[in-house]
């Protein structure tokens, strides 16, 4: 659920190993896809309630 | 308000970001003020955009003449200022409140004070979701009037107290370190970096439209809205509620770090907490760090000040019942949220009672015990966190 438990030696590195970017980068895309799949689908910014 | 889905949001959040990177003069608060006013010209119109410069601009006057009374007047023409000062900032938040939980409020207020121009004022509220506004300006105030901090000039606070990448939900930021916020957001930022920033985005866009919207549209149909009719609705809405608000703190955090402006975090693996104190401390974090700073600490010093040191416990069970009220009535103004916030600050004290008593008993730190009341505490945490959404969740979303 919290995904800042699963990368925390990530945050802390100066620089990424080639898998370490490419996971990374699959990652974004995979989020990237499903969004734009939810949003073909008609999903709209719902916004629950006025503060 | 389509926001985080919409292109022209996106445009103007890159452009921001590069207008940052070129060395324009002034402090980095300063410039991302001025992007941030042209930011919201694009997004919500010239019309709020003026507005919500006028206010600022009320706020900033009203805030320089506070602490320029206590430079040179006497200590009694400085009260009355704060005094009138935060009655106007309270009157505002109360007509935005009252707005928010009757439909009918507007039309009430047209006859009953023809002189306020209702019809302008309480759509403009909405717009900037101006309960955020209002806790930070009572962080502000805090900060310049009784904590000696400098007070920035109207452009650079235009980016704190409307900063537009945190409009729809937030978090509260910190006046004090948005003040000292350092010359690093286009420097320090290495491939790495913008990749975990790009990352935080897309976490955060992930969570409300695929996760959040994917709940609600599985249960409640894609034009259907969220009732809360059972227990197992409670649940499912605890659940919709963590991934939006949580996806709408991760966006703005991830945008916040590129731009280099102070955005606090806001959620960390509530689900985890073992009390509800621990929940506190793990939702809506950016909240519960106003409540201790602006709150919780002023009063609780102040009462044991007056009371002595021997009534500290209880002190300390009358300033959680009133911070929490406070949370309960900055959600709704309703006798329900004033219950559940009353509650909420009571079941802290007493699990503060239950914490001495594991303490003495030392089963905060033997292994198998540790590990059943910790189990025990986020069975306990989430049913109550159940129970409570039950309660209050028809005033958030009617049936």
């Amino acid at each position: 659920m919290n995904e800042e438990r699963l990368l925390p030696t990530l945050k802390n590195k100066a620089r990424f190993t080639f898998w370490e970017t490419t996971a990374l980068l699959t990652w974004i895309l995979v989020k990237l896809t499903l969004l734009a799949s939810m949003i073909n689908k008609g999903a709209v910014e719902f916004i629950y309630a006025g503060f | 308000m389509t926001l985080f889905i919409n292109p022209i949001f996106w445009g103007i959040a890159i452009s921001v970001y590069l207008l940052l990177l070129m060395r324009f003069p002034g402090r980095l608060i300063f410039r991302f003020g001025l992007f941030n006013l042209i930011a919201l010209t694009i997004l919500l119109g010239w019309k709020i955009s003026l507005g919500a410069l006028g206010f600022v601009l009320l706020t900033w006057s009203a805030i320089n003449l506070i602490t320029s009374l206590k430079n040179k007047s006497s200590s009694a023409s400085r009260s009355l200022a704060t005094l009138g000062f935060f009655l106007f900032l309270f009157f505002l938040f109360l007509l935005h409140k009252f707005n928010l939980a009757n439909s009918e409020f507007s039309a009430q207020l047209k006859q009953t004070a023809p002189w306020l121009p209702a019809e302008i004022l309480l759509p403009f509220f909405v717009t900037l979701s101006f309960s955020y506004i209002f806790v930070r300006c009572i962080d502000l105030a805090h900060s310049c009037i009784w904590k000696n901090a400098p007070l920035v000039d109207p452009i650079s606070l235009m980016g704190y107290l409307v900063p537009f990448h945190m409009l729809v939900a937030g978090p509260v930021n910190i006046y004090d370190e948005h003040m000292r916020a350092n010359e690093r957001p286009s420097s320090a930022m290495t491939p790495v970096r913008v990749l975990l920033v790009i990352n935080e985005i897309t976490t955060g866009l992930f969570y409300k439209f695929v996760l959040a919207e994917g709940i609600r549209i599985y249960f409640y149909g894609l034009n259907g809205n969220i009732s809360v009719t059972g227990w197992f609705d409670s649940l499912i809405l605890v659940v919709y509620v963590f991934f939006d608000f949580a996806g709408y703190s991760r966006i703005a955090r991830g945008l916040g770090l590129f731009y280099g402006i102070p955005t606090p975090v806001n959620f960390n693996a509530p689900f985890l907490a073992t009390s509800v104190t621990d929940f506190w401390t793990r939702w809506h974090m950016s909240m519960g760090q106003f409540v201790r700073r602006n709150l919780f600490t002023p009063i609780q010093l102040q009462l044991v000040r007056r009371v002595g040191v021997k009534w500290a416990a209880t002190a300390s069970i009358v300033t959680m019942a009133i911070s929490f009220s406070f949370v309960g009535l900055w959600h709704r103004m309703s006798w329900t949220w004033f219950l559940w916030g009353v509650a909420m600050g009571a079941l802290m004290a007493v699990e503060k009672f239950v914490q001495t008593f594991l303490i003495t008993k030392k089963w905060d730190r033997s292994g198998i015990a540790k590990i059943a009341i910790d189990s025990l505490g986020r069975v306990y945490v989430l049913l109550l966190i159940i129970l409570s959404a039950y309660f209050v969740a028809n005033e958030v979303f009617p049936i």
